[in-house]
């Protein structure tokens, strides 16, 4: 582990129950700066690495006092021209919305066209807002605990959309166009792997067992399926493929959360 | 001897206004050359540096920009600002008057 990686790993610990935000987002990164910079000077010196880690927490000092400031301030939320205005933007799309609907019912007497196409539009609109805004917090604050959850999401609602479309627009058969849901593990994976390489650039070894596995089963699956014509029983390979995936991938996280917690111990 | 805490009371600002006054500066850089200028008795955290700087920036004597990164993170560069300048004056001709009454008081001899 690398000096920078067991500072943020440090100043986690410090943030555990900081909610994200600019103010707690740049004072991390200040006393990053800092503790980087006092390592780069103690290096340079020739001093090890554990001698230099122990040395710059210790020049830190008691940041307790700035980092307790930035814990949940309800209040305050309330008080944020920000969200004051995202509340206000999202109470006037919705009276739009109803208005639409209303307009709708009186001048053309669509109520139930009204009911059917613009609730739901508008469900859906906020939605994509939504995970928009998380999306861009995300990227802005380099936090994806929610990344791959909204892509997932994404996946599994267009999927599913392609489901019925295949099958009620283009007239193929639901027993063909079941397929579709097939795919949607593939972009969980997909999802995954692209969030990983970008923006984590770690964990590479875990994501790419998961890649193979999940790509030979949905491959297995797809060539016995359309060699057998056994569509129905053999897309319990895909979901085999699915359950070893994750239960990898949970034994994997819990041992790396208990050589942290070890180490944390260790430093203290 | 008194404490370091005890020497920079009541001056932190001041000192690191001086600091900036010669150019920007960042926290472990500010803490280092008051460390280095206290002869071995002073001693100073970052986290006194930084609560420092909030108080400054709250009242205008100091700005911020993020500078250059060194080994993965970026460093928080601190600048002082035209208040901030006329602020140290103040400060400055203050401990001139202190530190002359303080040495007379002190050191005797004036008879």
């Amino acid at each position: 582990m690398t000096l920078l990686e067991r500072f943020k790993a440090y100043l986690s610990s410090q943030f555990k129950l900081v909610p994200p935000g600019r103010e707690a987002a740049e004072l991390r990164e200040e006393m990053l700066g800092n503790l980087m910079s006092h390592a780069m000077e103690l290096k340079a010196e020739g001093i090890p690495d554990d001698e230099v880690y122990t040395r710059c927490i210790e020049a830190l000092g008691d940041y307790t006092e700035a980092i307790n400031a930035l814990r949940g301030k309800p209040l305050q939320v309330l008080r944020d021209p920000k969200f004051q205005r995202s509340v206000l933007l999202l109470v006037t799309f919705c009276m739009m919305c109803v208005v639409a609907y209303i307009l709708m019912g009186l001048l053309g007497e669509l109520w139930a066209v009204g009911a059917y196409t613009i609730f739901p539009g508008m469900a859906i609109a906020m939605y994509v807002f939504a995970t928009a805004a998380v999306l861009k917090r995300n990227i802005r604050f380099k936090r994806h605990y929610t990344t791959d959850l909204i892509l997932i999401t994404y996946g599994g609602i267009l999927l599913t959309a392609l489901f019925f479309v295949l099958w009620l627009a283009c007239g193929v058969s639901p027993a063909v166009a079941w397929v579709s849901f097939v795919y949607i593990p593939v972009w969980a994976l997909l999802s995954v792997i692209f969030t990983t390489l970008f923006f984590r650039k770690r964990k590479v070894w875990l994501i790419i067992w998961m890649a193979l596995v999940m790509m030979l089963s949905v491959a297995v699956f797809l060539t016995a399926s359309a060699a057998t014509g056994m569509w129905h029983p053999l897309w319990i390979i895909v979901v085999v493929g699915a359950l070893a995936c994750g239960f990898v991938s949970v034994f994997a996280l819990n041992a790396k959360i208990d050589r942290r917690s070890q180490e944390e111990d260790f430093e203290k | 001897m008194a404490g370091s805490g005890d020497i920079l009371r009541g001056h932190t600002e001041t000192i690191i206004l001086r600091i900036l006054g010669e150019g920007d500066s960042y926290g472990y850089e500010i803490a280092k050359d008051i460390i280095d200028g206290g002869e071995g008795v002073i001693d100073v955290k970052d986290a006194t540096i930084y609560t420092a700087f909030r108080r400054m920036e709250e009242e205008g004597l100091l700005t911020t920009y993020w500078g250059d990164g060194v080994g993965g993170a970026r460093r928080r560069y601190y600048k002082i600002t035209e208040k901030g300048k006329q602020v140290y004056a103040a400060k400055l001709e203050e401990w001139k008057l202190v530190s002359r009454i303080l040495t007379k008081l002190i050191v005797g001899g004036n008879r």
